[in-house]
């Protein structure tokens, strides 16, 4: 595996010089997360994926005519919602999560008016803050009702609260890494600009949390972002 | 009096030995090992448990050390049993949560109860008995004084007393909460009775020209969370913010909620009270209790005086709509648990050190056996000089 990476990466730093081309784009758009967590314990809960805006400067340096190294600077939103179900529907708990992400694609592209490109990478990010925000049952609202048959029970009230959470260094593990994929159709306006849009998959393989307690379940996050964007090109020699 | 006592000690016994004798045997034979009981337990505690961000028992400690004594001990075993029981009393022994308790129930044994804080209580140099205070403080209330009782849902007796002093000051004790559900009773009952005359001398706190009030909630164990809105409501007329509450939102230990303000609606009074209310705690105010007197303390020209409390601030979740707090394992442990965290308006939290009373004065049992209640005694001192 290793002597078939080293000669891939061969092949194509070999012809470099010949197609050196710079482009520079931005895109905006959305991602969805899915923040993995073991909630097998918990009653009347589900875990929904959150949809974040996702933004970015994009540089690639083209190394031949089907591919080229893309490298983004990415600001974007890993969210997601702890929610409750059954008769406690209503009450949730969203997550807000702002993440600096730099991933590094190869682009391999085929095609000339509508050029499309498979992009397999790599990415690194910094979980910049965090918000939550949501509605729960207030233990100290109860008020004592009484049902039709006689029978007393209490009612609770949600009580909404939206706040920063504190990513304290002993608890959080802010540096996420892992690996990405991406499809991209591109097309050209004319020689030196173009239009495209991109789906891409960040697949982390790091525990958001530090390793601070015994038999801890890890936590990670998924993220697919959906953007479009618009690269201008510059020709080097 | 003396028959009176002899049932304090005999409840003392069973609150502060921490064991609860009952008369069911578990004949059953388990095929579950200790090795897996107390996995259950420890990651029970690890998800469910809310004070691990302020409790200093090092759980991971717990989980290396106990661990393999765990494993080596046999659940059908009686003398395995008891050492068991010995392990899990050092295992709690200094945890915060003043609600906390483990009920274990092992086959072919007497259940028995371990109760940390009240080992704790009993062990302390402020431990007193408790002390049931309205058999004399009816003395110092004015003719035609309203006491009675109710039995609630869950059969638990509840005594409320209510009457002026001096025709100047107006009184309320209840031997527990459960207020809201004698209110809305149907039919009439002695607390609803005694509700009625507090709530009516409150509404006539202006034109009577009372010079204050107390509330007295010593030997109060706590109750239904619903009277902390219902009888405090009563007494305000805006909003009362008192402190705030967390809950655990994951499995994780230090998966928190964000504290949420705990606040208090008024109920139908429309103006303020403007005069004192002094609330009589003691070492025996818990749970419930204890939110009464920190409520009331964050009102103006409120004082509180006797003892600090017991220290079991968090509440209890009696719904089964938080995903921590008590919890089972098997039919061999029933761990008894606060299902939220209160920090006070102050930022403190007062779980498992009581909240302190403005104006200290300890139990005298010499003086109260003489028919005196010094702490109540004070109270009045206190209005009568304002």
């Amino acid at each position: 595996m290793l002597k078939k990476t080293f000669f891939f990466i061969f092949f194509i730093s070999s012809s470099i010089h010949v197609y050196s081309q710079i482009s520079v784009g931005f895109d905006v758009g959305e991602g969805i997360n899915d923040y993995h967590m073991n909630l097998s314990n918990d009653q009347s809960v589900k875990n929904e994926p959150g949809i974040g805006y996702s933004m970015g400067l994009n540089t690639s340096y083209q190394l031949n005519s089907w591919s080229e190294i893309v490298f983004l600077i990415s600001l974007l939103q890993k969210n997601y919602e702890i929610a409750r179900t059954d008769s406690l529907s209503g009450a949730y708990q969203k997550y807000n999560n702002k993440y600096l992400q730099v991933p590094l694609f190869i682009d391999l592209k085929t095609g000339k008016k509508l050029r499309l490109s498979f992009e397999p990478g790599i990415f690194m990010s910094y979980w910049i803050s965090s918000r939550t925000y949501g509605e729960i049952p207030n233990i100290l609202s109860a008020n004592t009702g009484k049902d039709a048959n006689g029978n007393y029970y209490d009612q609770l009230t949600l009580t909404s609260f939206n706040q920063s959470v504190s990513l304290n260094a002993e608890h959080v593990n802010r540096f996420e890494y892992g690996w990405a994929l991406g499809i991209q159709a591109e097309k050209g306006i004319n020689a030196l600009c173009g239009i495209y849009g991109s789906i891409r998959y960040y697949y982390s393989l790091s525990d958001t949390q530090e390793k601070y307690v015994l038999n801890q379940s890890p936590e990670y996050n998924r993220t697919m972002t959906l953007t479009i964007g618009i690269r201008f090109k510059t020709k080097i020699k | 009096m003396r028959k009176a006592h002899i049932n304090i000690l005999l409840m003392l016994m069973f609150l502060l030995t921490g064991c609860v004798k009952d008369s069911s045997i578990n004949t059953q034979k388990t095929t579950v090992t200790f090795n897996d009981t107390f996995e259950a337990y420890w990651n029970g505690m690890n998800k469910n448990y809310l004070f691990w961000d302020l409790d200093k028992t090092n759980w991971d400690l717990i989980y290396q050390n106990y661990k393999p004594k765990f494993q080596k001990l046999d659940i059908n075993n009686i003398t395995d049993q008891q050492t068991s029981i010995k392990y899990f009393k050092e295992i709690t022994a200094q945890l915060i949560d003043c609600h906390y308790s483990i009920a274990i129930s092992y086959p072919h044994q007497l259940p028995i109860s371990i109760y940390p804080s009240a080992t704790r209580y009993v062990n302390s140099t402020n431990y007193h008995l408790p002390y049931i205070y309205y058999n004399i403080d009816s003395s110092y209330l004015d003719v035609g004084f309203v006491k009675g009782n109710y039995i609630t849902s869950d059969q638990q007796n509840i005594f409320a007393m209510t009457g002026t002093i001096k025709h100047q000051i107006l009184y309320f004790t209840c031997s527990q909460f459960g207020l809201q559900e004698a209110f809305t009773a149907n039919s009439s009952n002695g607390v609803k009775l005694a509700l009625q005359r507090f709530f009516a001398n409150v509404d006539e706190i202006k034109q009577a020209n009372y010079k204050g009030v107390i509330i007295d909630v010593r030997n109060n164990p706590g109750g239904n969370n619903s009277d902390l809105n219902f009888f405090v409501g009563k007494l305000i007329n805006t909003s009362l913010f008192f402190g705030y509450t967390k809950y655990k939102s994951a499995s994780g230990r230090f998966n928190y909620t964000p504290w949420i303000k705990a606040t208090i609606s008024p109920s139908t009074t429309n103006y303020t009270i403007q005069i004192p209310i002094i609330v009589l705690a003691d070492n025996y105010s818990k749970s419930l209790s204890e939110l009464v007197t920190m409520a009331i303390r964050a009102l103006p020209k409120s004082f509180v005086i006797g003892e600090p409390t017991w220290g079991a601030t968090g509440s209890l979740d009696g719904y089964g709509i938080y995903n921590d707090g008590s919890f089972t394992i098997g039919t061999t442990l029933n761990i008894y648990e606060a299902s939220n965290q209160f920090k006070y308006i102050d930022g403190k939290s007062y779980e498992g050190i009581g909240f302190p009373p403005d104006q200290y004065i300890p139990y005298n049992e010499q003086e109260l056996a003489s028919g005196r209640d010094e702490q109540l005694e004070a109270a009045i001192t206190k209005i009568s000089s304002q």
